[in-house]
């Protein structure tokens, strides 16, 4: 049989059985088909089945689910660390002129006497607070000292004079972080400050070397105060020194205004060495009591220390002697 | 075959999840295997069981399928076991024997027609079902290599690999039913 009548053959059939319409019931199609779709949604895989590959977008979106996982956490991390590191900004709460107080240079004896009081203890708050590091250790250990103090308390430092043991007490516990308004700060310094009095000298002989009971309040009130203000009040001093050389005492003149531009060395062996002015005035002090040779030990130290500072007579060996 | 996606692609894709390939590929396939089993001498509603058995395996082992092989030579693989696996069950010989194949065998008694057919294009239903009768009266193994060829569209080797027998076989098979199908046909004419 040749192609040609087989294929019209199978024509022939195929066109009989289009013409008869024989297909199967419909309950069996959709039975078919309805375990067919089980099959799918509900049936379990092979594993050697080949796997159907994901959406582009079904692949995607888990990881960038992680990414924002990820990237919130190190963003909260960092936002943690951040708080904890950088210093935390206490807005100011007094007036505008305590501010200033807080802030002045010790004042040259007999600038303003009518504000003796407040600006001693003022003055003696800033200069502790320049040296509250070193300070602050020493005087930390002294917490008896705090109350005898010998200056009279101001009203508005009565009340914390009172509080100021239980706070030196309870330095150890107070937050690091735990702002504070300056006027407290004041307070506690208060009774330390030295009585007002027309003359400034002693209070520069108690700036040269200040009392215990004074670096003590100064000590318990740093060790309250937040650590960063501390900072911020020393780089304000020194700027402030900057600003006012003419209140700087006249023996030492304008040279004290150079030396405090220079930064402060930090670190325990420089918050060990006296100020230029404090150091001038224990050399002449020396001079006075005739101790020539540690004069000459103490002035060639501050030459070192101070190359800038033009050193008064007073504080160089009497000529003759050298 | 319709264009589009290959029978082995849309069960590919069934396999993956794709439940409406399995709808485009029961489409295609439907209706042959339907009269396959018709022809076989399956009544309609034999015809359904077999066809959703033969299906449901499909569903089942669609995972399984190895695309090496058509689909097709697969389909009617199952198809043929469900068949016979019926007949066994009901205790029926089914009438495989080589005898069927002697060429010297009669021609079919085709039920013939007056009706003048000009083309087989228009085949009336009487003569649709004239030719059916006369495929259906073949004998079991020519009438089924005739089927798997016409309705499943295998080549020989394909039906001589789901039938079990050799090329040659095959061969002679289904020049034996073609011989008696064209005359039934000029019967008709």
């Amino acid at each position: 049989m040749s192609g040609d009548n087989a294929d019209r053959v199978q024509r022939d059939y195929r066109a009989a059985s289009e013409a008869l319409d024989e297909r199967p019931s419909a309950a069996t199609r959709a039975s078919i088909l309805a375990a067919a779709a089980r099959q799918v949604q509900a049936g379990p895989r092979d594993a050697a089945a080949p796997m159907a590959a994901p959406k582009p977008g079904m692949r995607r979106w888990p990881m960038a689910a992680a990414a924002a996982v990820m990237l919130s956490t190190l963003a909260v991390m960092m936002a943690v660390r951040t708080e904890h590191e950088m210093p935390t900004f206490t807005p100011p709460t007094d007036s505008g002129e305590s501010r200033a107080a807080a802030t002045r240079v010790p004042a040259a004896p007999g600038v303003e006497p009518g504000s003796a009081s407040n600006k001693s203890a003022t003055d003696t708050a800033v200069a502790t607070t320049q040296r509250a590091p070193t300070l602050s250790k020493e005087r930390a250990a002294t917490p008896a000292a705090v109350a005898p103090a010998s200056a009279p308390p101001t009203s508005s430092s009565a009340a914390m004079r009172e509080v100021a043991p239980q706070l030196a007490d309870s330095k150890v516990t107070t937050p690091v972080g735990e702002p504070r308004a300056k006027e407290d700060v004041a307070g506690l310094r208060a009774p330390a400050a030295p009585p007002p009095e027309p003359s400034a000298a002693p209070l520069e002989a108690k700036r040269a070397a200040p009392s215990p009971a004074a670096g003590s309040d100064v000590a318990a009130a740093e060790s309250t105060a937040p650590r960063v203000d501390s900072v911020r009040r020393r780089d304000e001093g020194a700027a402030n020194m900057a600003r006012a050389p003419a209140r700087q005492a006249p023996a030492v003149g304008g040279s004290l205004g150079a030396a405090a531009e220079k930064p402060r060395p930090e670190g325990d062996a420089a918050a060990n060495e006296l100020r230029a002015e404090d150091w001038l005035e224990k050399i002449i002090k020396l001079r006075q009591t005739s101790r020539h040779e540690e004069a000459d030990a103490e002035l060639k130290r501050f030459r070192e220390r101070y190359p800038q500072v033009q050193v008064p007579a007073a504080a160089l060996p009497p000529s003759g002697t050298r | 075959m319709s264009a589009g996606p290959s029978d082995e692609e849309l069960l590919a894709a069934y396999a993956a999840g794709d439940a409406r390939a399995f709808g485009a590929l029961y489409d295609r396939h439907e209706r042959p295997v339907y009269r396959y089993f018709l022809r076989q001498g399956a009544a309609p509603a034999l015809a359904d069981d077999l066809l959703q058995e033969t299906w449901m395996a499909v569903i089942r082992h669609a995972v399984r399928f190895e695309p090496r092989a058509r689909f097709t030579t697969w389909l009617y693989t199952v198809a043929r076991s469900k068949m016979v696996d019926h007949w066994r069950h009901r205790d029926v010989a089914v009438s495989f024997d080589e005898a069927a194949n002697d060429p010297d065998e009669a021609p079919l008694e085709l039920p013939g027609s007056d009706a003048d057919r000009p083309d087989v294009q228009a085949l009336s239903r009487a003569q649709a079902q004239a030719f059916v009768a006369a495929v259906e009266a073949l004998p079991a193994v020519q009438r089924e290599a005739f089927l798997l060829q016409t309705e499943g569209g295998l080549s020989l080797e394909e039906i001589a690999a789901i039938t079990e027998v050799g090329h040659e076989t095959v061969k002679s098979r289904l020049r034996y039913a073609m011989t008696k199908l064209r005359s039934a046909m000029e019967a008709w004419q």
